[in-house]
C-alpha cells in the first residue's frame, strides 16, 4: 500500500508519518465538506442543468435534454453521467438526483485535495505548507459554499490538479507530460476557464522536464492538448453547427452555432474596467469578500509576495503565475459568475500555504518546539474560526424540496409547468413529468418556446419560482415567463425559516432558500388583446366612430379613449382610423383646432352635431394620444396636429387669474370670472408632456397649479374625497357649481374618480402620491368595511349609492395600485373579474357600457395582468410591471 | 487507426520518454583497451564514386590496424568499382583492405555478405561489421563496439546510421528524420523487448554466431531485417547504440523514383519476411504481436493510404453517424502530431548534428508532410503489387556521396562524369 501510494502520489520518500499526516488532512477534509452538505448551500439551478445533461447523456445519448447549444463542453457532465451509470441511475442516494450529484463532487474534491496536497508538496518539499495549504482550501467557505455543488468548475479543478500532478512529476517523464496534456484537455473540454492556464502550465512543464527532453515534453503537451481539444470544435463542425448560420460556411437554415454562442459567452455582459463599481469582477468581488475576506486578502498579499520573494524558487513562481492567470481572466472586464472564483481557490490556498510556512519554517529552526506547536495550532485555529458556521447549520434546501414534493402531491403529472432547474432532474427525469421545463429553456429554446408552448406564455399551467427566477426576471432575462408570472397567483408558499429578505412584489431575493408554486391565471391572460378586439367590434364603426349605445350618442372623450387604446393596443390602424373620423367630425369649430364635444345619431343612424362647444378633457387626452403615436410611430404629421390642438387649449382653456393658472372645463367658460372646473380634468402628466411640444407656454406653471388646487378641494373633504365639479371664485374660492351642473356637482362620482387615474399617470410626482395616499385610505376602508366601493359618496364620505361600478372601482383599482398593489389586485379580483364574460371577453353588460369597457381595461392595464404590457402604453408603465406581493 | 497513432507515436518518442533511458543510449564515455577483432564487409556494387572515401574513413579509425581487416566485396564484372577500391588501397597503403570478387549469383547484397563471412577469420572474439559503400563511418565506432563488448557481451550490436542531406529534396527532411527516430528511438524500445529488425550497416555481429545460422538469407529483399528478426527469435542478445557524435553518416536518395524503389525493396522485404513466419518464433505473446506489427505495417500503411480518401469523402459528403464521422477525422490529427514531432526532432537533429540551422526547413517539413506519406503509401501499395505479381528482383539505389564534402570525392575519382555531378543538387554538411 505504502510503496502504492508512493509511486503514484508522492513520488519521493514516503515516510508513514506523512501517510498518517495525510490521512488527517483528507480527514479534515473530508468532514468539513460532507457535514450538512444536501442542505447548503441551496440547489442552484446550474447543478441540475449539469445533472439532467448527463443523464440525458447516460439515457438517450444526447448531449442534452434540450437542443445543445454548445454553451459549455460536455466532457464534464459526460463524466458525471458515467458516475450515474455506475451507481445505477439517479436515485441510488435519494428522490433527488442533486444528492447523487454532490456526493460525486464530494469524492473529485477529497481527491482535489489530495493532488492540492501532492503538489505543494513537490513545489516546496514542506510538509507544512502542504499541509496548509491543504487546510485553507478544504475549510474556506468560499470552497465550502461553492465547492459543494455539482457545477463544470468543480470538476474542472479536479481535472487541473490532476494536470499538475503529472506536470510536477519527478524524475519528469514524456508520458507525464501526455498525461497532464490529457488531463488538462479534459479539464478545458469540462470548462472553458482552464485554457487560461494553459501558459503556465506549459511552463510548469518546462521547469520540470530535463533538459534533454525539454522540447519534447512541451510540444509533446502543446500538440497533445491541442488535438484533444479540437476534438470539440471538429464535432461541431461534422454536425453543421461550427459556423454561424447565414454566412457563407454556415448555410442558410436556421441553426445552432459554436462560434455564435462562443462569440456572445465572450461577450456575455458589459466591458468595464474591474475597479469600476458597475463591473461584474467588483460586484462578484463585494460578494467574495463578504463571504471569505481572507482567502481573498491574505492570498492576494501572498500572491505579490510570492512573485516578489522567491527569486530561487522557480516552481513557486509558475504557482503563482498559474493564479494570476486565472484572476487575469476574472478581471478581463466581461460577465463574471459568482461560483467562477472557484477556480482560483486551491491556488489561492496553495500560494497562502507556501508564503505561511515560510516563517513558520524559520520560527521552527529559531523557537522552542512548543513556541513552534502553538504557533501552528493558532494558525489552523484561525483557519477554523474563518471557516465559520452557516455551512455547518444552515439548512437551505428543505424549503426547495418541500415545494418539489407539494408538486408531486398536488400536481397532474402532464401539467405544463415552469420550473426553476433545480427541480428538473427529480420532476422530469426521475417522477416523470414530461412537460415540466426548465424557465430559461421556455424562455430561449425556440423549439420548447414555440413548438411547446406555440409563444403564449398562457400555456405554462403551473410555475415553481425561486431566488433565481425572481434575480433573472429582475435582470429582464425572463419576460416570456415573467407574462405568466404576473397573471398567476400563489398556491404553495415554502418560505419557512429562509434568511432570504423577500419582496416578491419588487422582484427582491437576497438567498435561494425558498420556493414558491403558482397557478397561472387562465382568465386573465391575453386580456386585454381580447377585450380591445371586442370594444372595436361593439363600439367603434368601420369608419372610426365610437358609439355609446346606451344613449347612440358619440362624444370627443370616447373618440380620445380610443385613441389612447389604440396607441397602448400598439394598433396604428384603428388610431388612423378614429382619429381620420374624429378629424372630419368633430374638429369643426371655426376659430380653434379644438373639438365639439358631442354628436347625436337619430333614428336612422345619421349623425348630428349637438354641441360646437368643446370638452376640455378630450381635448388634452386626445392631443396626447397624438404625441404618443408620434413616439411610438414616428410619423410628424402626429406631432404637428398635436402642436396645434395643444396650442388652442392653452389659447382657450387655460385661464390666469389672481396670478394663477386654472384648467377651465370648456372654452365658453373664459369670459366669466367664476370659473367651472372639474377636478378629473386636471392633468399634470399631459402639461409635462405639452410642455416639450410646446414649451412658449408655461405648462408647468399649469401642472403646478393644478397640484395646488387638487390638493385644496381635497383638503375640503374629511374623507379625502374630491368633487365632480368646482367653481373657483374671482378672489380664488372654491365653492359649490350644484348651480351649474344639473346633478352630483358636490359629491365623488362619476367624473372624480378618474382623478385616480390622472395622479397615477403622474405617480412619479410626490404631489400625486400626496393625493392618492388619502384617496387610497378612504377606498382602503370602504373595502374593509363593506367588500365594495360605491359608486357615489358626499364629500364626508357617506355612500350616495348602494351599488358599485365597475368605472369608479376601476378608477380606485388605478389609484390602490401605485401603493398597495396587494389591495388593488384584491379588489381587482372580487369586484372586476367577476363581472367579466369569458364567452364574449367584456365586462358587465355588453350592449350599453362603453364607459366600463374602457375603464376595466384601464384597470387591467394598471395592474400589468392583461398580459401585453410590454407592447408599452401611454400610461407611463415602462417599467416591468410588477407582481402583486402575496406576503 | 488511432491505435495504430498511438503506437507510432509511443515508438517515435522512445528514447525521449525517460531521461535516464536516454542518457543510457549514448556510446560510452570511456573507452576499454582494444581486444575484439573486427573484419568490415562492404558489400559493393558500382560505387566508384563513393567507395574511396568509405576505405579511407573505415582505415582511419581509431583502432589497432592489426585488429580490423577490410573486406570490399565486388562481383568481378564490376571492374570500375574493383579499379577504384584497389586504386584507393595502394594509394593511401591501406595494409588491412582486400578486395574480395564472386562470380556467382545471385549478385545481390547478402550474398556478398555471405562471400565475406566465410572469408573472414574464425575465433571467440572475432566480430564482422557490415558498412554500405558510401557510408562515412565514424573513427571511434570500433571503440564503442569493442567496449560494448567487453561490457555487456551481446551477440549483436546496433550502432546508429543516420542520413545527413536534410535539404537535398523536399522529401529529404522527412526521410533523414525517419532515420533519426528509427535509430535513436524506436531501435532502442526493440533491443529492450528482444524482437529486432536490424538497420542494413554498421552492425555488429559475432562471425560464429553468423556463421551457425548459415549467414545472410540470399532470396531476401531485406536481409539486414531478415537476419535480425532470425537472431532476436532464437535469442540473441542484441543491443543498440545511438550517438550523435559517433554514428554513420549516410545520403537519402536522389530522386523521388529511386526513393520509392528503395522503399518498395524495403516493404516488399518485410513482407517476404512475414511470409517466411519467424514472427511466430518469439517466446511471447507480445514479441509475436510486435514483430507481426512491424513486418504488416507495409500492408497497413498501403491499406490506410487507399483508405484515407474515401473515409474524408464520406466523413464530409455522407451523412454517417457522427462518431463515426469523428472517427474518419483521426489521421487528420495524427498528421498535425507527427508535425509538431517532426519540427521538434528536426530541431534535435540539427542541434545534435551541429549542421547549419535552416529556418524554411520547419515550413518544408509541415508542407510536405502529406505528399510524403502519400510517396510512403504509394511505395507500400506498389510492394504489396509487385509481390502479388511475384516481382522480387532488387532495385538498387544509386549513392553520389550526397552527404561528404564532394570536392575531394571527384579529386579521387578519375572516371567522374563532372558534368553529371553538376546537375545534381547537393547539401554541404557543415561536418
Amino acid at each position: 500500500m505504502k510503496n502504492l501510494i508512493t509511486k503514484l502520489f508522492i513520488h519521493k520518500k514516503t515516510s508513514y508519518q506523512e501517510i498518517i499526516l495525510v490521512t488527517v488532512l483528507l480527514l479534515i477534509a473530508g468532514v468539513a465538506h460532507a457535514w450538512n452538505m444536501f442542505h447548503f448551500p441551496y440547489f442552484e439551478n446550474d447543478e441540475a442543468t449539469y445533472v439532467s445533461q448527463a443523464w440525458s447523456f447516460i439515457h438517450t445519448g444526447k448531449l442534452t435534454p434540450y437542443t445543445y447549444y454548445y454553451d459549455h463542453a460536455p466532457v464534464g457532465w459526460i463524466f458525471l453521467g458515467m458516475w450515474f451509470f455506475i451507481t445505477g441511475g439517479l436515485t441510488t442516494f435519494g428522490q433527488n438526483p442533486l444528492i447523487s450529484g454532490r456526493i460525486f463532487i464530494f469524492i473529485l474534491h477529497m481527491f482535489s485535495v489530495l493532488f492540492l496536497y501532492i503538489i505543494t508538496k513537490r513545489v516546496t518539499r514542506q510538509k507544512l505548507a502542504a499541509s496548509l495549504a491543504v487546510i485553507v482550501f478544504s475549510l474556506s467557505p468560499l470552497e465550502l459554499y461553492f465547492g459543494r455543488r455539482v457545477l463544470l468548475d468543480n470538476i474542472m479543478i479536479f481535472w487541473v490538479l490532476l494536470s499538475l500532478v503529472f506536470a510536477t512529476n519527478t524524475p519528469h517523464r514524456l508520458r507525464d507530460s501526455f498525461l497532464s496534456a490529457v488531463t488538462f484537455a479534459i479539464a478545458s473540454l469540462s470548462k472553458e476557464n482552464a485554457l487560461f492556464l494553459a501558459p503556465a502550465i506549459l511552463y510548469i512543464i518546462w521547469l520540470y522536464s530535463q533538459p534533454r527532453i525539454k522540447s519534447w515534453a512541451v510540444a509533446l503537451w502543446f500538440i497533445v492538448s491541442l488535438v484533444l481539444i479540437s476534438l470539440y470544435p471538429l464535432y461541431a463542425l461534422l454536425k453543421g453547427e461550427l459556423f454561424p448560420s447565414g454566412t457563407f460556411l454556415g448555410g442558410s437554415h436556421p441553426h445552432v452555432s459554436l462560434i455564435t454562442t462562443t462569440l456572445q459567452q465572450g461577450g456575455r455582459g458589459s466591458f468595464a474596467f474591474p475597479w469600476e463599481h458597475q463591473s461584474a469582477f467588483y460586484t462578484n468581488l463585494q460578494e467574495w469578500l463578504a463571504r471569505d475576506p481572507w482567502i481573498i486578502i491574505i492570498g492576494s498579499i501572498c500572491l505579490l509576495a510570492s512573485m516578489i520573494l522567491n527569486e530561487r524558487y522557480r516552481e513557486i513562481k509558475a504557482i503563482a503565475l498559474t493564479a494570476i492567470l486565472e484572476i487575469l481572466f476574472l478581471a478581463r472586464g466581461n460577465l463574471v459568475i459568482d461560483f467562477y472564483i472557484l477556480a482560483v481557490l486551491p491556488l489561492l490556498a496553495m500560494i497562502i500555504g507556501i508564503m505561511i510556512a515560510r516563517p513558520v519554517v524559520w520560527a521552527k529552526n529559531h523557537i522552542s518546539p512548543l513556541g513552534y506547536g502553538i504557533t501552528v495550532c493558532f494558525l489552523i485555529a484561525l483557519i477554523f474560526i474563518n471557516s465559520g458556521t452557516p455551512a455547518f447549520t444552515r439548512d437551505e434546501t428543505t424549503n426547495q424540496e418541500k415545494a418539489v414534493t407539494w408538486i408531486e402531491q398536488h400536481i397532474p403529472k402532464n401539467a405544463y409547468i415552469a420550473i426553476d432547474n433545480y427541480a428538473y432532474p427529480q420532476l422530469h427525469d426521475v417522477d416523470g413529468y414530461k412537460n415540466a421545463d426548465f424557465v430559461y429553456k421556455i424562455q430561449y429554446a425556440p423549439e420548447i418556446r414555440q413548438g411547446k408552448y406555440h409563444s403564449n406564455p398562457f400555456n405554462i399551467q403551473y410555475l415553481l419560482i425561486t431566488h433565481e427566477e425572481i434575480i433573472q426576471m429582475k435582470g429582464k432575462q425572463l419576460s416570456f415567463i415573467e407574462k405568466a408570472f404576473n397573471n398567476s397567483e400563489l398556491i404553495m408558499d415554502a418560505t419557512k425559516n429562509t434568511t432570504s429578505y423577500l419582496n416578491i412584489a419588487d422582484l427582491i431575493s437576497t438567498n435561494g432558500d425558498w420556493a414558491q408554486v403558482y397557478k397561472v391565471d387562465s382568465i386573465n391572460a391575453g386580456l386585454l388583446i381580447d377585450t380591445w378586439r371586442n370594444y372595436k367590434r361593439n363600439f367603434i364603426t368601420d369608419s372610426g366612430q365610437v358609439i355609446d349605445k346606451s344613449t347612440w350618442v358619440t362624444t370627443s372623450e370616447g373618440q380620445s379613449y380610443a385613441m389612447l387604446r389604440s396607441v397602448t393596443m400598439n394598433d396604428r390602424v384603428e388610431f388612423d382610423r378614429v382619429w381620420q373620423w374624429t378629424k372630419e367630425n368633430m374638429q369643426v369649430r371655426k376659430n380653434d383646432k379644438l373639438f365639439s364635444w358631442e354628436i347625436t345619431l337619430d333614428a336612422q343612424g345619421f349623425n348630428h352635431l349637438a354641441d360646437t362647444n368643446s370638452a376640455s378633457d378630450a381635448d388634452e387626452d386626445i392631443a396626447l394620444a397624438l404625441y404618443h403615436a408620434y413616439q411610438k410611430w414616428g410619423d410628424p404629421a402626429y406631432l404637428a396636429q398635436s402642436k396645434e390642438i395643444v396650442n388652442d387649449i392653452w389659447k382657450n382653456e387655460v385661464v390666469k387669474q389672481n396670478n394663477t393658472y386654472y384648467f377651465i372645463s370648456g372654452p365658453q367658460q373664459q369670459q366669466s370670472t367664476r370659473l367651472l372646473i372639474n377636478p378629473s380634468y386636471l392633468a399634470p402628466y399631459n402639461y409635462k408632456m405639452f410642455e416639450k411640444i410646446d414649451p412658449k407656454h408655461n405648462w408647468l406653471g399649469l401642472a403646478n397649479d393644478s397640484y395646488a388646487l387638487l390638493d385644496k378641494i381635497q383638503s375640503n373633504s374629511k374623507a379625502g374625497l374630491i368633487s365632480n365639479w368646482v367653481t373657483v371664485e374671482a378672489n380664488g374660492d372654491i365653492t359649490s357649481a350644484s348651480d351649474l351642473i344639473v346633478a352630483g356637482a358636490d359629491s365623488y362620482g362619476y367624473d372624480a374618480f378618474r382623478v385616480n387615474w390622472r395622479m397615477a399617470e403622474d405617480s412619479n410626482d410626490p404631489r400625486a402620491i400626496q393625493i392618492l395616499k388619502k384617496l387610497d385610505a378612504f377606498y382602503q376602508s370602504e373595502w374593509q368595511k363593506n367588500n365594495m366601493i360605491y359608486a357615489e359618496y358626499d364629500m364626508t364620505g357617506k355612500p350616495l349609492s348602494q351599488y358599485s361600478d365597475i368605472a369608479t372601482t376601476a378608477g380606485a383599482i388605478i389609484g390602490l395600485n401605485a401603493l398597495h398593489q396587494n389591495i388593488a389586485y384584491t379588489i381587482y379580483k372580487n369586484a372586476i373579474t367577476t363581472q367579466f364574460h369569458t364567452n364574449g371577453m367584456y365586462w358587465g353588460e355588453q350592449s350599453v357600457n362603453y364607459y366600463n369597457q374602457n375603464w376595466g381595461a384601464f384597470a387591467v392595464q394598471y395592474l400589468g395582468v392583461g398580459g401585453v404590457n410590454t407592447v408599452g402604453n401611454k400610461f407611463g408603465l415602462t417599467s416591468t410591471p410588477k407582481k402583486v406581493s402575496k406576503k | 487507426m488511432m491505435l495504430q497513432g498511438m503506437i507510432t507515436l509511443y515508438l517515435t518518442l522512445y528514447v525521449w520518454e525517460d531521461p535516464v533511458r536516454l542518457k543510457n543510449t549514448a556510446s560510452p564515455e570511456k573507452f576499454a583497451e582494444a581486444h575484439m577483432r573486427f573484419t568490415v564487409l562492404i558489400p559493393a556494387k558500382n560505387e566508384y564514386k563513393v567507395i574511396d572515401k568509405t576505405i579511407q574513413s573505415i582505415a582511419a579509425a581509431h583502432y589497432p590496424k592489426l585488429l580490423v581487416e577490410i573486406l570490399i566485396i565486388c562481383e568481378e564484372k564490376d571492374i570500375s568499382t574493383i579499379q577504384a577500391a584497389k586504386l584507393s588501397i595502394n594509394r593511401s597503403r591501406v595494409t588491412n583492405a582486400r578486395v574480395i570478387t564472386f562470380n556467382d549469383t545471385p549478385v545481390n547484397k547478402p550474398h556478398g555478405l555471405n562471400k565475406g563471412l566465410f572469408a573472414a577469420q574464425e575465433g571467440i572474439n572475432e566480430i564482422v561489421v557490415i558498412f554500405d559503400a558510401e557510408d562515412e563511418v565514424n573513427p571511434e565506432i570500433f571503440n564503442i563496439a569493442n567496449t560494448l563488448y567487453i561490457k555487456d557481451k551481446p551477440d549483436i550490436i546496433q550502432a546508429g546510421v543516420q542520413l545527413m542531406n536534410y535539404r537535398s529534396h523536399w522529401f529529404s527532411g522527412h526521410n533523414v528524420l525517419e532515420y533519426y527516430f528509427w535509430f535513436k528511438s524506436r531501435m532502442h524500445f526493440h533491443t529492450k523487448v528482444g524482437m529486432v529488425p536490424l538497420g542494413g550497416n554498421t552492425v555488429f555481429f559475432r562471425t560464429n554466431l553468423l556463421r551457425k545460422v548459415g549467414g545472410w538469407n540470399e532470396t531476401c529483399l531485406t536481409e539486414d531485417a531478415e537476419i535480425g528478426i532470425r537472431l532476436s527469435s532464437a535469442g540473441a542478445k542484441i543491443l543498440a547504440t545511438y550517438d550523435p557524435r559517433h554514428v554513420t553518416k549516410e545520403e537519402t536518395p536522389n530522386s523521388v523514383s529511386q526513393f520509392i524503389k528503395q522503399r518498395t525493396r524495403w516493404n516488399q522485404g518485410f513482407m517476404q519476411i512475414l511470409g517466411l513466419g519467424y514472427w511466430n518464433n518469439y517466446d511471447t505473446f507480445f514479441k509475436k504481436a510486435l514483430c507481426f506489427y512491424t513486418l504488416s505495417f507495409p500492408i497497413i500503411q498501403a491499406i490506410l493510404l487507399a483508405v484515407t480518401p474515401v473515409t474524408i469523402y464520406l466523413g464530409i459528403f455522407n451523412k454517417f453517424p457522427l462518431d463515426l464521422s469523428l472517427l474518419s477525422f483521426i489521421p487528420l490529427l495524427i498528421v498535425c502530431t507527427q508535425m509538431v514531432i517532426n519540427v521538434v526532432g528536426m530541431k534535435e537533429f540539427i542541434h545534435e548534428q551541429k549542421l547549419a540551422h535552416h529556418k524554411t526547413i520547419y515550413l518544408t517539413l509541415i508542407i510536405t508532410l502529406i505528399p510524403y506519406q502519400f510517396l510512403l503509401g504509394l511505395s507500400a501499395i506498389r510492394a504489396v503489387l509487385r509481390e502479388l505479381r511475384g516481382l522480387n528482383n532488387w532495385e538498387k539505389t544509386i549513392h553520389h556521396g550526397l552527404h561528404r564534402d564532394m570536392e575531394k570525392v571527384i579529386s579521387f575519382i578519375p572516371e567522374f562524369n563532372k558534368q553529371a555531378f553538376r546537375t545534381i543538387q547537393y547539401e554541404r554538411p557543415s561536418l
